[in-house]
């Protein structure tokens, strides 16, 4: 047990953090909004509040996809402030909420017509490859309706697509890498409140994970990533935001590098980071 | 569901109208109605001022359908 856990336990004095890159997140929500950000909020104390942070980041050191990640909302806090903050790089890729979404600690709720999130970056060229690449989120109240969903990505032509998360409306999780025409991957129920991660390893096909197990593959068709932005709660078609997903988002991120492993390690963490913040 | 049934003209001229990081949304019904979510009324109160917009109760009959493809 480290001094900073110590501390935490004990709540006595404040949690020091171990981590680095969870202490630079953790400054930039406290900036945004340090009202918002604290243990209360979720029904513990600021100490373990802040410890759960701080063991989310050093598993992700520890187990090696930390490093493999360019951009990560967890959506901690309850305002647009805190929930725009790119938790890898604060200030960079940080979001832009469009359409007046709903925030509270639980994420940001999304109608599925309006309102989406910016995530200021694009596919094709901020530090993505079209062999290697990863995305994944996470969402709960989603109600599927007569409409395709989308989780979040973009969609540039035909064989340039990036909409790693989508359900349809029979329910299905799919990924559309590139060309869509050979991405549905998994005939299992959409079920809300599930870590859907989907990859594109640098060789072999692309393989979607629900809640840590692979649910589907399919072989990539050569294409590139897109050179739209991608939006989060909806897909960017061509610079219009389409296919707008209703739910409240709790996570996402993309990166690159994860293998099996790797996936089942962040998939832990992340539902370790939910059960310590209450939701 | 309410929204705020806004103009053709105000909804564009506001495309791109941004406050920190919060950004004026839109989307435009089945039937060409342009709309925005009534939360947008109380976060840019500033340009809702002197204009005429209604709220109505929109359905999921309402919304654009999209198939299954993005067309693209």
């Amino acid at each position: 047990m480290g001094y900073g856990q110590l501390l935490g336990v004990t709540g006595a004095l404040s949690y020091i953090f171990i981590n680095a890159q969870a202490k630079t997140y953790w400054n930039a929500l406290t900036a945004a909004n340090g009202s918002e950000v604290q243990g209360s909020v979720y029904g513990t104390t600021t100490n373990l509040l802040k410890k759960a942070i701080d063991d989310f980041f050093i598993t992700g050191n520890t187990d090696g996809w930390l490093v493999k990640l360019l951009m990560m909302y967890p959506e901690i806090g309850a305002t647009a402030n805190t929930h725009a903050i790119n938790a890898i790089n604060p200030g960079t890729f940080n979001g832009t909420f469009v359409g007046s979404p709903t925030h509270n600690a639980t994420g940001f709720l999304v109608n599925g017509t309006t309102q989406y999130m910016e995530c200021n970056n694009m596919p094709s060229t901020d530090g993505y490859s079209n062999t290697d690449f990863a995305a994944g989120g996470l969402v709960t109240g989603v109600t599927v309706g007569a409409s395709d969903l989308q989780l979040a990505g973009s969609a540039g032509s035909a064989t340039s697509r990036d909409q790693i998360s989508r359900i349809l409306t029979t329910g299905y999780w799919r990924t559309d890498l590139f060309n869509n025409t050979t991405a549905r991957i998994s005939t299992l129920d959409a079920t809300n409140d599930k870590v859907m991660i989907a990859t594109k390893p640098a060789s072999g096909s692309a393989i979607l994970y629900l809640d840590g197990s692979s649910i589907g593959s399919h072989a990539i068709n050569s294409g590139t990533l897109p050179s739209f932005e991608t939006y989060l709660g909806a897909a960017n078609s061509i610079g219009t935001a389409v296919q707008h997903i209703n739910g409240t988002i709790k996570f996402y991120f993309r990166g690159y590098g994860l293998t099996a492993v790797r996936v089942t390690s962040l998939t832990n963490a992340i539902k370790n980071l939910q059960i310590a913040l209450g939701r | 569901m309410n929204y705020v049934i806004i103009s053709e003209e105000f909804a564009l001229s506001k495309k791109e109208y941004k406050i920190g990081i919060s950004k004026f949304g839109f989307a435009i019904t089945a039937d060409g109605r342009f709309f925005c979510d009534v939360n947008s009324l109380k976060e840019f109160p500033e340009i809702f001022e002197g204009i005429n917009y209604e709220i109505a109760d929109l359905k999921e009959d309402d919304f654009i359908k999209y198939d299954d493809k993005i067309n693209v």
